[in-house]
């Protein structure tokens, strides 16, 4: 019998080179500006980390720490409705911008008419301060932006556990009311009052909006538990070119993720009517807003990504982590690449959720485990979902090369049984939210699958250092698979 | 690493890379498109291969996860592969003996094949192996065990082509 490594020695095909190693460099151009173009086509975001010298970390890169970049903004009163004092936006504003609210917007509608308490008539009032919508606690809506504002409207309603009250502001430009919409974002996830907690939840509106659920204590704080938890706000903000909309719901409920499930979609269901107009009336010719419900509108294709997230009961139980909860959506916790992760990649609709834990003995301290996972949603007309899964395993093959302060544990690989098509990563980077001087380090998992035309990523990290916390490989798998069968379902 | 350096590289490797990753899949055609998609995305992230211990194991397991991933689309959806990178080539032809060790490879479960190719093709060491596979070395050194056993019967001059280990046919014998 011939010795197995007879053919060994010998193999030696005869290939063909069809292309000559310019082709590939030049193909190599055409794929490093693509992948270029996803990355900066959001805007610019940079992950802050410092590097601390750790024995874990594979290879002797010396790295640089980064610091943010934050927008430029000037302080500009914005109830004031005269042009700007301030630096000029960097482009012009689109001809078809409409800078002042009809008469007939319908920001009341589905409010009573009249406020059960004072019997006065809910009525659209112009003008006022945008101080006049309390954020955090009283505190009320005082934005920065780079442009002026340039017309202002309200309505409320106050009855005996229920009050409702919404704003509309209409600016200068885009910019204007994408800064204050990230105002409303910051204000809200910074928000940390004695008695009350602001949660962020997923916006049914996409990208342009922020949804958060306000929990109120009984006891004062929440030592107690939720379950003790009195009242519920909830309070949107969505943006259609220049104008954004906000609304505050006061009302019952909310001692458990169920309850503010319910409040988010009670509210969305009542500025619905102002939604749609503000898409009449705002987003330009061509752009006529959510479609009819025919399954693949742009809303139809949220609601349906966002019903398909993990939700708590399916996140993993580690002996070492204590409770999960739901956590404010930072679009730096991936592990590695841009924050717009998924601009350009044509989704219908994207929806994504966060998770944190904090160590078994140490309730309340910070988290040193984290998951976010994201639905994207695509046409069965095309091939979009397959290019997307090309697209996102691409960034975690090489998204760590261009993180100085993320290192890529290993090339990843391929995770069998899981999806149609299903890819990994493992990535370190310093985790000086624990500690400074010590050898705390995320270990990160990440992985994105394919189910049909809907992509799912999900990202789970663990504090360790200097040795790396075990049994994060199936944990990953098992998230994984739960959250491909949601998606597939 | 720079065009010259790049160019070089491509030139030396290619051919190599390209008969590894055949031995792996069992078809020549794809395997050249991987490879030659795997050096596209060198190129495009030549910091990422400037920094790896083993540019040619870089590329050679890009290309792998590239064939694993057409392969599966194309087995699910029934569709055509994608061939973005250059138009079908034909091969030329084939040594004999090539294609009986390549058909023999291909009756291997994949991870048994894929060892026996990166240790008895691409001569690496059994840790190089584990660490290019992501297992560990007992692992891998059973996998070429089981795999040469087969292979060893697979290419035993008394089994018919095609013919899978253990199941002999017309009351032929081997060893």
């Amino acid at each position: 019998m011939p010795e197995p490594t007879d053919p060994f020695s010998h193999y030696d095909p005869e290939v063909p080179m069809p292309l000559s190693a310019a082709d590939i460099r030049r193909r190599g151009d055409r794929l490093r500006r693509r992948n270029a173009g996803l990355a900066i086509a959001g805007g610019v975001a940079v992950i802050a980390l410092v590097a601390t010298p750790l024995a874990v970390l594979t290879g002797g890169d010396d790295t640089d720490a980064l610091q943010p970049v934050a927008p430029p903004t000037s302080a500009v009163d914005p109830t004031d409705p005269r042009p700007t004092s301030g630096p000029a936006p960097s482009e012009p504003a689109p001809a078809d911008l409409v800078t002042a609210i009809p008469d007939d917007f319908p920001l009341a509608a589905g409010l009573p008419e009249t406020n059960s308490e004072s019997g006065e008539p809910t009525d659209l009032v112009r003008g006022g301060q945008t101080t006049d919508f309390p954020l955090c606690q009283d505190a009320g809506f005082d934005p920065v932006t780079p442009s002026a504002l340039t017309d202002l409207a309200s309505v409320s309603y106050l009855a005996p556990e229920d009050g409702r009250q919404r704003l509309l502001t209409v600016w200068e430009d885009v910019d204007g009311a994408a800064a204050a919409l990230a105002d409303v974002r910051d204000t809200l996830g910074g928000c940390d009052p004695s008695g009350a907690r602001y949660v962020e939840e997923t916006s049914s509106y996409g990208p342009e909006s922020v949804v958060f659920a306000v929990q109120y204590s009984a006891f004062g704080d929440f030592s107690q538990g939720d379950e003790l938890a009195v009242g519920l706000t909830i309070i949107e903000a969505f943006q259609v070119r220049n104008a954004l909309y906000l609304s505050r719901y006061d009302n019952e409920g909310g001692s458990d993720p169920e309850g503010r499930a319910a409040g988010v979609q009670r509210s969305a269901e009542q500025s619905d009517p102002a939604v749609a107009a503000m898409y009449d009336v705002f987003s330009g010719e061509g752009d006529t807003g959510p479609s009819e419900d025919d399954g693949t509108s742009t809303p139809q294709a949220q609601a349906q990504a966002q019903a398909a997230l993990l939700a708590l009961e399916d996140l993993p139980d580690r002996e070492r982590l204590g409770a999960w909860a739901q956590a404010p959506d930072d679009s730096t916790t991936w592990a590695c690449g841009p924050a717009d992760l998924f601009t350009g990649l044509d989704a219908q609709a994207s929806s994504a959720v966060r998770y944190a834990a904090s160590g078994a003995d140490d309730d309340g301290g910070p988290a040193i485990a984290r998951l976010r996972t994201a639905v994207l949603q695509f046409s069965p007309e095309d091939d979009n979902a397959e290019r997307a899964y090309d697209a996102l395993q691409d960034n975690l093959a090489f998204c760590a090369e261009d993180e100085p302060d993320v290192e890529a544990l290993a090339m990843g690989g391929f995770l069998e049984g899981i999806g149609d098509d299903a890819s990994f990563g493992a990535f370190t980077y310093a985790a000086p939210e624990i500690c400074t001087d010590c050898d705390a380090v995320w270990f990160d998992r990440m992985a994105v699958a394919r189910i049909g035309d809907r992509v799912v990523v999900v990202s789970y990290a663990e504090v360790g250092g200097p040795l790396q916390p075990t049994g994060l490989d199936p944990v990953l798998r098992d998230v994984l698979s739960r959250a491909v069968d949601l998606a597939g379902s | 690493m720079n065009e010259a350096e790049f160019d070089e590289f491509y030139a030396a490797s290619y051919r190599r890379l390209t008969g590894q990753v055949y031995a792996m899949i069992g078809n020549l055609d794809e395997a050249q498109e991987c490879v030659q998609e795997a050096f596209v995305r060198a190129w495009a992230h030549r910091r990422k291969l400037d920094r790896a211990d083993h540019p040619e194991a870089w590329v050679r397991v890009t290309a792998h996860r590239i064939a694993v991933s057409r392969w599966r689309r194309v087995t699910l959806s029934r569709r055509s592969p994608d061939r973005a990178v250059s138009p079908p080539t034909s091969a030329p032809e084939v040594d004999e003996t090539h294609v009986a060790l390549v058909t023999a490879l291909r009756q291997l479960p994949e991870e048994q094949r894929r060892a026996i190719v990166l240790h008895h093709i691409a001569d690496l060491p059994v840790r190089a192996v584990a660490d290019e596979v992501g297992a560990p070395e007992g692992t891998v050194k059973a996998r070429l065990s089981r795999g040469r056993a087969a292979l060893a019967t697979l290419l035993s001059d008394d089994v018919l082509p095609g013919v899978r280990p253990g199941r002999p046919e017309g009351g032929t014998s081997h060893a």
